[in-house]
């Protein structure tokens, strides 16, 4: 039997969740956007009436409210959407206990087993849509199909675009209604993507879906045959509600406010980033055995910046030790050009249990001096204990610790 | 039918890797790595999970299980409101009311409140708080 499977996507998310939160709100054109002084001041969410008026996601404030100036701007209020997305997770999970949440406003659910108790599954997201928009006031777009991939597209495809916000794409449906759209509706596939594919004379997802397998293998690998799989509608991967569970690395980036030019500031950041990663390792219990460092240029169009990585001889979660290979790592492929973006990842985790004692270093000292900090930062919050150098003009901790995904909590 | 020869011919080939990619049936790379979630939404999720993980039931020891009959046995005599844990692999349950009756033969209590009447078996009880 075809499994059953639900791609449940947050119409216009933080435009929604900001309109269900006030009322005055329900008829006006509705913009969330970023600071326009930082350099978050771009559209993250626009409601449907604004959406009319031919403002996109992503365009800079200014653009849209010359498209719509009676529009009415908010700030993003990201832990607010994130206890939203949380409270539709715990609705789905009275259909199913398989939900698998794939962004902010997008969840799978896997209903297969579901059926006999809920109906058909027209009927499941009819149910499904009324449940959330009484609980959550927002409205829900569904694409059903026997996987993921399939969900995906019948959801961005024709669920978002027809009145009803379903719609089902199984493989009886595919040469009529998936094969015959424009190889950029195909799910994976950027614009650069789509430039090359246009460029081989594949301009539909049919002609991709029937073109030989292995000259798509040749030349771009194991992507180039998610690509056929993709439009041939296959994919195995489950429904999991474990896929976010175990770790893989601890990262943490940073888009800067203003750029910067000097390595001094620079070290500024790369600590304060350093810390931040550590404390986020110890608390889940792991140590790191990579470090890796990007950072990037201030110009989109020509980017210059880095991405590299080291391998440490003993794994760590010690801000300082991370900091050290970082700053080696900068020092060593920075080109000196302006940066505006910041990242540290630690990776190669493993469980902080079973490690091995390193005899060159005096962990105990640190391990008491970390939990120490630890225990400061749970009581009293980020700020309560801070390296002088984050007192720094170049320093941002303050500045970060209300933000979420670089936007005001 | 084409399809389905190249199909299968996937499947053999993904199966064996012993690094799986994102064509390996059964994983979900494909997805792990086109998403995006952010890490204060991520710490949510883990809490949410792990507040589903079953816990064992606690092994009380003898002092404990005197104390609780003889709670029980009080609140029963006065008919004092009481709050009572029960085991549950999952769930935190608390039932609250008036203890009606006790049955010594097979282990079980009869608490009652405005809106329903329930049995619990004594051995389930972990906690009994007076109101």
């Amino acid at each position: 039997m075809d499994k059953v499977i639900f791609l449940v996507d947050m119409q216009s998310f933080y435009a929604s969740v900001e309109k269900a939160a006030n009322a005055t709100l329900a008829t006006k054109p509705v913009l969330v956007s970023g600071d326009p002084k930082q350099r978050s001041g771009i559209i993250l969410a626009a409601c449907p009436i604004a959406k009319q008026h031919g403002v996109k996601t992503a365009e800079p404030l200014w653009e849209a409210q010359n498209k719509c100036p009676e529009a009415v701007v908010v700030r993003p209020r990201m832990q607010l959407y994130i206890d939203v997305s949380y409270q539709i997770t715990k609705i789905l999970e009275q259909f199913s206990n398989e939900i698998e949440v794939y962004s902010i406003d997008e969840q799978f659910i896997d209903l297969t087993a579901s059926q006999r108790l809920f109906g058909t599954p027209a009927q499941i997201a009819e149910k499904i849509q009324r449940t959330i928009v009484e609980n959550i006031g927002v409205q829900a777009r569904i694409g059903i199909g026997p996987n993921k991939v399939l969900a995906k597209m019948a959801c961005d495809v024709y669920a978002k675009k027809n009145k009803q916000g379903i719609f089902q794409l199984d493989h009886t449906k595919l040469q009529t209604h998936l094969w015959p759209l424009p190889v950029g509706k195909l799910f994976g596939v950027g614009s650069k993507m789509e430039k090359h594919l246009t460029k081989m004379g594949l301009h539909t997802i049919g002609n991709v879906a029937n073109y030989p397998l292995h000259w798509l293998k040749k030349r771009w690998g194991i992507n180039g045959e998610v690509l056929w799989r993709t439009a041939n509608g296959i994919d195995y991967s489950p429904v999991t509600s474990q896929t976010h569970q175990q770790q893989k690395a601890i990262g943490h980036q940073m888009t800067l406010p203003q750029d910067y030019y000097h390595l001094d500031d620079i070290k500024v950041i790369l600590l304060e980033l350093s810390e931040e990663v550590a404390r986020r390792a110890r608390k889940q219990d792991y140590l790191g055995k990579s470090i890796a460092v990007t950072a990037r240029g201030i110009d989109f169009d020509l980017p210059t910046g880095f991405h590299r990585q080291q391998k440490l001889v003993t794994e760590t979660y010690f801000g300082v030790d991370i900091y050290r290979v970082a700053v080696r790592l900068f020092e060593k492929f920075w080109d000196g050009l302006p940066v505006r973006s910041i990242g540290i990842t630690l990776g190669q985790l493993e469980k902080a249990d079973t490690y091995q004692l390193s005899l060159f270093d005096r962990t105990e000292e640190k391990e008491n001096l970390s939990k120490a900090i630890d225990r400061m930062y749970e009581k009293y919050g980020p700020t309560a204990v801070v390296r002088a150098s984050s007192l720094m003009t170049a320093g941002q901790v303050h500045e970060r610790a209300n933000k979420i995904g670089g936007h005001y909590k | 039918m084409n399809a389905q020869i190249k199909l299968e011919d996937i499947i053999s080939r993904g199966g064996n890797g012993v690094r799986p990619n994102k064509l390996t049936p059964g994983y979900n790379i494909m997805w792990e790595s086109s998403r995006m979630v952010l890490p204060e939404h991520k710490a949510v999720l883990r809490k949410h999970h792990n507040e589903q993980k079953k816990y064992d039931k606690p092994v009380l020891d003898e002092q404990q299980l005197v104390q609780l009959s003889e709670d029980i046995s009080f609140a029963f005599h006065k008919q004092i409101g009481v709050k009572i844990r029960t085991y549950h692999p999952q769930q935190l349950i608390y039932y609250s009311g008036q203890i009606k009756k006790v049955n010594t033969d097979n282990g079980s209590i009869q608490i009652v409140n405005d809106e329903e009447v329930n049995w619990i078996s004594f051995c389930d009880v972990l906690e009994v708080t007076f109101f």
